[in-house]
């Protein structure tokens, strides 16, 4: 299909009219200097169009921080109920780098043991993707997600007016949205302003010094340098990077007996390779006991250990770890001085 | 049977004890759980036989050293509950001044009559089962150790500090709000409650178990805190804590 243009308004009337068929959740602005969060929409005005990145990304709709899985009943006979919540949403105002996180949670959640919460939320999502506002923390063109062509119903980007803006349908349910939104073809200069503003947006001034297809490579010269305790002296150990990253999926299962004691719940919460219990195990043994041994596992994770195993990387590059934190444990940052103090070669391996 | 609870009181403001009777929804539900037979905010009767004594208040007399110690006798689980009677919390921060200094400060002349010795939790006096942290505790968390202990179960107390349940909450951080936080270094379990109101956490709750003290020194001076204040926002709920300088 040829490239559309609509404007802010039809973006706001195409908003109005998901409302009316469901649950809409978009970008709202919150206090504080430049914070947003997904939120529901009550009023088409309130999406934000421009923002840099919210500060827990989407996932938190497919993957809730709390989550109930099971409740029972004790006593004579004793009952046991899956519980899978789902319900059709549209999450609108994604960027490419989350768009990008949504792929890798979904590779993940249903690789060896098709997780039903997860998937039967994501399966009920239809999104309208939007081009960014990058800030000094964004490293999605060093990650490959600055762009992406899938993932979407419709991918939106301003025009330099900022009063419309260039529509990209990605699936059949998008072009279903478009219908009785007003909208006229791309000219062939719009497009070819497309084209140049990807452009700025992939020469982005934070970057790896290295090609990340070769960082699964690189850390195996890695585990043993002394750049992790230097980063890992500030750090708290407070799971803000892991909690807030698109592409984190680890949790925790605790049951909760009601106070009756006849009654009672599984539930799953958000759990962070940076907490100190995480890699505590039943006898009281702690695999990670210090900071620098998670910090490091952190990175090998996201860089190594689940890139080799799905064949992509599992950091898309938004710096919402690094914005969060509060000691500004970056990326960027730790990958190139490890770069720089052992080179590219990586180590051989055996 | 169902355990016998009592309900002691030291130096405190006895918050924590009310913050019991406040479990509103949930209190029929713990009395069938526990029988409780002590208790001066809420009952006449003063059992000298208990299962379960939950102490508010640090100990900061020789009387109260006395009668922790006697408590201590009677009871199976001995379960400090808030912060004074957990880490001391703020009645430690008198500890900085001679006793002598600070009677005369509160009562003048009249100072010398009093017994008071510098304030510590029931941990130093006592050997102790559980402890709730807090000021107040956390009513949830109280229920829930409630049942566990009528349960046999060990409790557990979050291992992980409040930003944890602060960006759960998707809170913006305080700091980026122009304001300061404990929360980096202070045990989660409240539901990082004060930030989720805009405020920063004064750290009521105690440290986490590895609280990185350094970092956030740094970090709060960085965010524009002089060194004094650094030193106020660290002793305001944890001054007894020995791994201060
Ligand atoms: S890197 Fe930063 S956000 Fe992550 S655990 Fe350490 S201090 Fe917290
Ligand atoms: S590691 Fe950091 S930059 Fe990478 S995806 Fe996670 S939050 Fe974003
Ligand atoms: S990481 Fe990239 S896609 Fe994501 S907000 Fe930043 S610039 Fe945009
Ligand atoms: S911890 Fe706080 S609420 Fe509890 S008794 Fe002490 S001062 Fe009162
Ligand atoms: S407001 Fe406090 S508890 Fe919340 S993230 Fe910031 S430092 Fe942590
Ligand atoms: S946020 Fe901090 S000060 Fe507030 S209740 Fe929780 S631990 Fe206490």
């Amino acid at each position: 299909m040829t490239l559309q243009v609509i404007s802010v308004a039809e973006i706001r009337g195409l908003l109005a009219q998901l409302m009316e068929q469901g649950r809409v959740v978009a970008p709202h602005k919150r206090p504080g200097d430049r914070q947003w969060a997904f939120e529901d929409l009550t009023d088409p005005a309130d999406a934000v169009l421009q923002y840099t990145t919210t500060i827990i990304p989407a996932k938190k709709y497919a993957f809730p921080p709390k989550e109930t899985l099971l409740r029972y009943e004790l006593g004579q006979a004793p009952s046991v109920t899956a519980v899978v919540d789902s319900e059709p949403l549209v999450l609108f105002g994604v960027h490419t780098c989350d768009l990008y996180g949504l792929t890798a949670l979904d590779t993940a959640f249903a690789d060896h043991f098709a997780d039903a919460n997860y998937l039967e939320k994501r399966a009920k999502m239809r999104i309208i993707g939007i081009e960014c506002v990058p800030d000094e923390w964004c490293f999605c063109a060093s990650m490959g997600t600055a762009t992406i062509d899938s993932g979407y119903e419709l991918f939106l980007t301003p025009l330099p007016d900022e009063e419309h803006y260039i529509v990209e349908v990605g699936s059949d349910a998008g072009d279903e949205m478009l219908k009785g939104i007003a909208s006229r073809e791309a000219t062939a200069g719009e497009v070819s302003y497309l084209k140049t503003h990807l452009n700025r947006k992939i020469t982005q001034e934070r970057h790896l010094d290295s090609d990340y297809t070769a960082l699964p490579l690189l850390f195996t010269g890695f585990a043993e340098s002394p750049v992790w305790e230097k980063w890992a002296e500030k750090c708290y150990g407070c799971g803000t990077c892991n909690l807030t990253c698109p592409t984190c999926f680890c949790w925790d299962v605790l049951d909760e007996m009601g106070l009756a004691l006849t009654t009672g719940e599984r539930r799953r919460e958000w759990d962070g390779c940076m907490l100190e219990g995480f890699a505590r195990v039943a006898t009281g043994e702690n695999f990670r006991e210090n900071r620098t041994e998670r910090l490091r596992h952190r990175f090998f994770r996201k860089y190594a250990y689940l890139f080799t195993r799905y064949g992509k990387p599992y950091c898309c590059g938004c710096g919402r770890c690094v914005r969060q934190c509060l000691v500004k444990i970056d990326p960027v940052g730790v990958i190139n001085e490890l770069i720089a103090a052992h080179g590219k070669g990586g180590a051989l391996i055996g | 049977m169902k355990p016998t609870v009592a309900v002691f009181s030291f130096t405190g403001c006895e918050g924590c004890s009310l913050a019991i009777l406040e479990c509103e929804n949930e209190l029929l539900d713990v009395l069938n759980l526990v029988q409780l037979v002590r208790w001066r905010e809420a009952m006449t009767e003063t059992a000298q036989e208990f299962d379960i004594a939950l102490v508010d208040g640090s100990i900061s007399t020789h009387h109260d050293v006395k009668k922790v110690k006697q408590i201590r006798e009677l009871c199976k689980l001995l379960v400090p509950i808030g912060a004074c009677a957990h880490n001391a919390g703020l009645n430690a921060l008198k500890n900085r001044y001679g006793m002598g200094q600070v009677k005369e400060t509160v009562y003048g002349d009249a100072g010398a009559q009093f017994d008071t010795i510098p304030a510590c939790p029931v941990s130093a006096v006592v050997p102790i089962d559980f402890a709730l942290p807090g000021c107040p505790i956390d009513r949830g968390e109280f229920v829930r150790t409630v049942r566990d202990l009528c349960l046999g179960k060990t409790p557990r107390l979050p291992t992980y500090p409040i930003c944890v349940e602060c960006k759960k909450k998707e809170n913006v951080c305080v700091f980026f709000q122009g304001k300061f936080c404990m929360g980096p270094v202070t045990r989660a379990g409240c539901g990082a409650i004060c930030p989720t109101y805009g405020d920063g956490c004064e750290g009521c709750r105690g440290f986490v178990d590895d609280p990185n003290q350094n970092a956030h020194k740094e970090t709060l001076a960085e965010y524009g805190l002089t060194a004094r204040e650094v030193m106020q926002h660290f002793d305001m709920f944890n001054s007894y804590d020995d791994r201060l300088p």
